[in-house]
């Protein structure tokens, strides 16, 4: 069976790219709109990776990120953001690694890949 | 007679007019009034420690020494002893009285001369002068003594306001660097906007577009369309990469440079710019080594924005004048041209987010600078010759003047 990975985006067109993106490289991906949806999904689903956009309306991706590593203190989140200053930014020092968004998917593929594998 | 003396003098020490031609005034006056062939007034200078003439009046007032020392003449008598010298009486011919040599004394037979204090306060002096033996009554030593009075408060006031006003300016210019700085965090703020707003689109944008690309037969005519989609995708997010580098919060890393060679350095980059443009480049560095805290990278750029903008600002040639300097425990940088400089009216503008002169600029170069130089503690500032050109001037603080290191 496939790694499962959660994708966490507001917006919708990157949830689909990203879905579609990581179904080719044979995983299975879940999808969720808010850190709300997300926390539940986690709550039933098992999964093996999220990838957490920082900024969200409600609960914005790095109060995801401490609930996750509070409770799952072992699941690997990327945190997938338009704004490279937020890596300075203590909050995000928790995530396993932080991507800059781009159209072009390579750098966040092989971060999902390095860190699925790492987990082996 | 004494409340018309007093009543002139009252109204020309109030009057509005600048405060030397007041005391000038008051000079005159007092000649036309007493017997006295020569009147002057002196300020006291606390830096230079003299007293220094400002007014003068009466048919020998060219007779008044323009200076005294602090304990020169009879000026220094009054200076010593705190009170009125009343009267030296002497020769004409010599300019000695008792043991006080003065110069202003000769051809004179009389000489008074009056504090202008308030308790320890020294604001000047008031120096009477005739040719023949003077002895004035009480009752004019008394006008004398109002006189001097009312002298040393209007000087007082002169000085509390200038001091006033002084502060005033401080201020306002406190006020608009603070505004500035307002506009800068601002342009921090729009940029994160402008990153998610912008970016997140086209990551879709561009990642669609790639999708589709798999979809499509690899000889599919419609392939090009997907090329420009993916090209203009890329040049968009690489024009966001560069403002959010250039507006983000990198933390500044600050080593010691050489304020020469890192003018020369940005100065190399533009010598083809300068050529093809046919603009002279008179290069006035400092001799010396000057070293200064900086982040090499970082200066480049704020160098380089301001060497482009000069060059912008001659179209049709013109003189790139680059100056460094020691001055005032900074390294200054003073980077001129002859572009006609901008109109008056919207100099305060020239450093706010995205306003810009030009028809292709972005209107972050000088915001961007500014932002720069200030993170290094340093000043940048704008002499503005309207219908010649403009002067920025970088100050940065010297290399041993310079204990935090970490980015402001």
């Amino acid at each position: 069976m496939g790694k499962r990975v959660l994708v966490v985006d507001d917006e919708e067109g990157i949830r689909l790219l990203y879905k579609e993106e990581l179904e080719e490289e044979g995983y299975d991906v879940e999808l969720a709109s808010s850190g709300e949806e997300a926390l539940k999904k986690l709550e039933g689903d098992h999964i093996d990776l999220v990838l957490l956009d920082i900024k969200m309306p409600g609960m914005d991706g790095i109060e995801v990120l401490r609930k996750v590593k509070e409770r799952w203190r072992k699941l690997p989140v990327i945190l997938c953001t338009a704004f490279p200053h937020y890596k300075q930014d203590f909050g995000t020092w928790a995530s396993d690694a932080y991507v800059v968004k781009s159209s072009d998917l390579r750098e966040l593929k092989e971060k999902v890949k390095d860190i699925l594998q790492k987990k082996l | 007679m004494i409340y018309k003396i007093l009543s002139k003098v009252i109204e020309f020490t109030d009057s509005d007019i600048p405060l030397y031609q007041r005391l000038g005034k008051v000079a005159r006056l007092i000649v036309g009034q007493l017997p006295v062939d020569a009147c002057g007034i002196y300020l006291w200078e606390k830096n230079e420690r003299r007293f220094n003439r400002v007014a003068a009046g009466g048919r020998r007032r060219k007779n008044c020494v323009e200076s005294y020392g602090e304990e020169e003449g009879l000026a220094g008598r009054a200076k010593k002893t705190g009170r009125a010298v009343d009267c030296a009486r002497k020769e004409a011919e010599k300019t000695r009285w008792g043991s006080i040599e003065d110069r202003g004394l000769k051809g004179f037979r009389s000489a008074y001369v009056y504090p202008l204090r308030d308790g320890d306060d020294w604001r000047g002096i008031l120096y009477l002068k005739a040719e023949k033996n003077l002895k004035l009554s009480e009752e004019n030593k008394k006008i004398l003594h109002v006189i001097s009075k009312q002298l040393a408060s209007t000087v007082k006031n002169e000085q509390n306001y200038l001091r006033l006003k002084n502060a005033y300016k401080k201020l306002n210019d406190l006020q608009i660097r603070l505004m500035n700085a307002e506009k800068l965090m601002a342009i921090g703020e729009l940029s994160a906007a402008l990153a998610h707003e912008i970016r997140n689109p086209l990551v879709s944008i561009g990642g669609l577009a790639s999708r589709l690309r798999k979809k499509l037969e690899p000889l599919s005519p419609h392939l090009h369309y997907l090329d420009h989609i993916t090209n203009s995708v890329t040049r968009l997010e690489r024009i966001i990469n560069d403002i959010l580098n250039y507006a983000g919060k990198r933390e500044a890393k600050f080593n010691v440079g050489e304020l020469n060679s890192l003018v020369n350095e940005s100065l190399w980059l533009f010598e083809e710019a300068c050529r093809s443009h046919k603009i002279k480049v008179v290069k006035n560095l400092s001799k010396a080594v000057i070293p200064v805290v900086v982040d090499p990278q970082q200066i480049k750029i704020a160098f380089d924005n301001l060497i482009a903008n000069a060059i912008q600002s001659m179209e049709h040639g013109g003189r790139l004048t680059l100056t460094t300097a020691k001055r005032g425990g900074c390294g200054v940088v003073e980077i001129t041209d002859t572009g006609g400089g901008i109109e008056p009216n919207i100099i305060n503008e020239i450093f706010t987010p995205f306003f810009t002169t030009k028809k292709e600029g972005t209107g972050l170069g000088l915001t961007i600078t500014h932002k720069i130089i200030t993170r290094h503690k340093g000043l940048i500032e704008v002499k503005n010759d309207y219908g010649r050109g403009m002067t920025f001037a970088v100050k940065l603080p010297f290399a041993d003047k310079h204990p935090e290191r970490d980015g402001a």
